[in-house]
């Protein structure tokens, strides 16, 4: 992405707020901003939400759309599962860097880490071939929104019921046909859409680490990592870089610490150096239908 | 597949509106924050969001004339606004034909030479497709030129006509528009001097019917001028209380 | 539609709308003219000074006037200039004589200055400074030849609308609460710990220094404060000056810092503002 620029000063001011557990917008380390959910507004998808950290219009939007597609089975695929195919767009709109080509290496970044989330038995879900698209406003912090987004878009996500249907020919051999049902009413949910993991994401400023980082936080960013956790407390993904080539790396110690910090999503733990002073606190988003 | 019925014998077209009845249009501007003027535009179920910024320093200097500002346009389709999913390159030619459309149109009404050396950037996306891109994004983008204080001589306002079984019709939807035999029109008006800004049109139509749909098309844009200008108007309004003008 | 001078102005016009056709008027900013007529070009408020009529916009970016104080960032160091954002249609330009050097304000540039201009000021820093002049082109020229203006440190910077940040004849001001804000008219606002004006003289030797001093917790909650009460009054819209932030910054302290921005609790604090603001006026 486009550098936005920090100076010196702000960058050290920023840094020594992190390790006092200040941050310039009064959160501490851990603190998340509002997370608001909305869902099923766009009329031509399957499914679709759009979810936005923090309030006032100071935050990351994420649009998801999901749509329904029957595929034909192709050589080498697995042969009783249908997949999920992810898109991620970073819109102009939304800033000015993803202009032209600028947001193609964070749309393939993007797009890889929520493939991995989703495709496999990690996620839960084994249907037809589904399609994720989102579209989103940037200003810090966009993974763990668009975790969320997807993640209500699926949930919101109904199908079309199929009927299949054994035609034997005269042959005698038999052939399996299916119909899908258009009927607006005649719907299905996604099977396994509430084991969908959501993920948290970690920014190291300085020798700390916070939650949800604001835009300037994170252009001064030396290293992060995502952690995908499902409600039973899996860890399904991790993925540790991001889109700066200055990442530094994540000691083995302090990889053991997020592993703490997101087992206590639910209230217990933290991060080493504050262990036991702060809480991991993930809000419950606000929804609004 | 037989031909769909896109007229009935009552008169109404296949969303029962009349002949020469616009789609619902709900507009707002300033919805985005990092933009310097935006605007959230619906013409029936065709969505489109656009954000203005600029006029800022030029980031393509080799490209700006020194005596008036650029105008940039990126037009992008969201996977999910069509009915079929369908991934777009940012080098399609409809998106740059779009692109360079809406270009040409806002250049003939932006005080450029108020900006020298600067850059005015307009990014369109479209979030849902049922006809009429073209008219919706330029509706769209008069909109958040407007919020974002860019000085013009006039709005653009942009709508379709088209002619169905000997009737002119107002507004094509995506149906009506994909049927070969409608010819689809879209005009650009400049309301205050009633000039045309851009003529487009697509399949054929007979040369002495072009007047009809023409006049429809025109009475259209003007409608749209005018519930542009009342969202122009409110939001001023809004924002001169509360400055305590 | 000849209006007279009484209803042409504080009246909002869209653009393209006629405001007269009195050609004894001239037109100003946000204006233009076709047959002897004067149009608004943008949507806003009318204005008339004298014989000169003009459009204020309500949302635009920074248009500047000779005599600002602005905040700016720094984007290129060219030779013997520095570009600088500051939130207009162009960037602004420092020049390398426009700046103290370091040693004293006697001392004259010398070619080792060319050759250092990043030691004084780099890509990303922020600079305090006053519009100076324009150049043909309209890009503003600034200065920072006072011992106040210079390298901003010790603080955060919230970016508002300009046109809520009214001209006034000081824009650097020590709060109650003990820190300092810069209101910069191009709407980009500093807010840092406070440092006397003796101590900045006597460190005139490292007015380029990076090092920030060192800032307890309790300033850091302060500045965090009052940098989110600035963040709200500029959502909802509200005029930013010295007495606003004041009234925002006592009426927020019930709430916790991070609670600040939330709608509801922004929405109650800028009505409050605007209540007290009603009252002292």
């Amino acid at each position: 992405m486009a550098s936005l620029l920090v100076s010196p000063a702000e960058q050290d001011y920023i840094t020594r707020g992190v390790e006092k557990g200040i941050r310039c917008d009064g959160r501490s380390n851990l603190d998340r901003r509002q997370v608001t959910l909305r869902t099923d507004m766009i009329s031509q998808a399957n499914g679709s939400a759009r979810c936005r950290t923090g309030d006032l219009g100071l935050g990351t939007d994420v649009l998801v759309g999901i749509k329904a597609e029957v595929n034909t089975w192709q050589p080498g695929e697995p042969e009783d599962q249908g997949s999920i195919v992810c898109s991620v767009e970073c819109s102009p709109s939304a800033a000015q860097e993803f202009e032209g080509r600028g947001a193609e290496d964070l749309n393939v970044e993007l797009t890889q880490l929520l493939d991995r989330i989703l495709n496999g038995p990690q996620s839960g879900i084994d249907l037809q071939k589904l399609c994720i698209i989102p579209k989103q406003a940037y200003w810090g912090s966009i993974v763990d929104t668009l975790m969320w987004a997807t993640r209500a878009a699926l949930l919101s996500t109904k199908l079309p019921r199929v009927v299949v249907e054994t035609i034997s020919d005269e042959n005698g051999d038999t052939q399996a046909e299916f119909d899908v049902v258009d009927d607006p009413e005649d719907v299905a949910p996604l099977e396994g859409a509430d084991n969908l993991p959501i993920t948290v994401t970690f920014n190291q400023i300085g020798k700390r680490y916070v939650l949800d980082a604001s835009e300037q936080e994170e252009a001064i960013t030396q290293a992060k990592i995502t952690v995908a956790v499902s409600p039973k407390r899996e860890i399904c993904a991790v993925q540790k870089g991001g889109i700066l080539q200055t990442a530094q790396r994540v000691s083995q110690e302090e990889l053991k610490r997020f592993g703490r910090a997101v087992r206590g999503g639910q209230g217990r733990g933290g991060t080493g150096r504050c262990r036991g002073k702060h809480r991991l606190d993930i809000p419950q988003p606000v929804l609004i239908s | 597949m037989s031909r769909q019925e896109l007229l009935s014998p009552e008169g109404l077209r296949v969303d029962g509106r009349r002949a020469n009845e616009l789609r619902k249009i709900s507009c707002r501007a300033s919805v985005l924050d990092t933009a310097d003027g935006s605007a959230y535009f619906e013409q029936g179920n065709t969505k489109v969001l656009v954000a203005v910024y600029g006029p800022r320093e030029a980031r393509q200097k080799g490209l700006v004339p020194h005596d008036k500002a650029l105008v940039n346009v990126e037009f992008n389709v969201a996977p999910f606004s069509t009915s079929e999913r369908r991934k777009r390159s940012k080098s399609d030619k409809r998106l740059l034909e779009v692109s360079a459309f809406v270009k040409q149109t806002f250049e003939s009404v932006i005080q450029t030479h108020v900006y020298p050396r600067s850059q005015i950037n307009i990014y369109i996306q479209l979030l849902q497709h049922d006809g009429g891109t073209l008219e919706a994004c330029i509706n769209a983008a008069t909109l958040a030129l407007v919020d974002a204080g860019i000085s013009m001589t006039d709005y653009v306002c942009a709508c379709t006509g088209g002619f169905i079984d000997e009737t002119p019709v107002l507004d094509l939807n995506f149906v009506e528009e994909s049927s070969i035999e409608t010819p689809d029109l879209t005009v650009a008006i400049l309301p205050r001097t009633g000039k045309v800004a851009l003529l487009q049109m697509e399949s054929r139509l007979r040369s002495d019917k072009l007047e009809d749909v023409m006049d429809l098309a025109v009475s259209g844009c003007k409608s749209i001028h005018k519930k542009l200008d009342q969202a122009v108007m409110a939001a001023a309004t809004d924002l001169s209380e509360k400055l305590g003008h | 539609m000849d209006a007279g001078a009484s209803n042409i102005i504080s009246r909002i016009v869209t653009p393209g709308t006629l405001i007269t056709s009195d050609n004894a008027y001239m037109r100003g900013h946000g204006t233009f003219a076709e047959h002897e007529s004067i149009y608004s070009s943008v949507a806003g408020a009318v204005e008339r000074v004298n014989k000169l009529i003009s459009v204020r916009p309500l949302k635009q970016r920074y248009g500047g006037e000779i005599g600002d104080i602005v905040v700016g960032r720094i984007t290129e160091v060219s030779s013997k200039r520095w570009r600088v954002d500051v939130n207009a249609r162009q960037d602004g330009v420092l020049l390398l004589s426009s700046i103290i050097l370091p040693g004293g304000i006697q001392r004259r540039k010398s070619e080792s200055d060319e050759l250092q201009m990043r030691s004084f000021f780099a890509e990303g820093d922020l600079v305090y400074a006053e519009v100076q002049s324009y150049f043909a082109d309209g890009a503003l020229s600034l200065h920072t030849r006072s011992v106040q203006y210079g390298k901003l440190r010790n603080g955060t910077m919230v970016a508002v609308f300009p046109q809520l940040v009214p001209r006034s004849r000081t824009h650097l001001h020590r709060l109650p609460c003990g820190v300092d804000v810069v209101l910069g008219v191009n709407g980009y606002i500093w807010i840092s710990k406070h440092v006397s004006a003796a101590k900045v003289e006597a460190n005139a030797e490292h007015m380029y220094s990076d090092q920030n001093e060192l800032i307890s917790d309790e300033e850091r909650e302060t500045i965090a404060r009052v940098a989110n009460c600035i963040r709200l009054l500029n959502r909802m819209y509200v005029k930013i000056t010295e007495t606003s932030i004041n009234f925002a910054y006592e009426s927020s302290l019930p709430h916790a810092v991070k609670d600040l921005l939330k709608t509801d609790i922004a929405q109650e604090l800028a009505d409050s503002v605007k209540a007290q603001l009603l009252q002292q006026a």
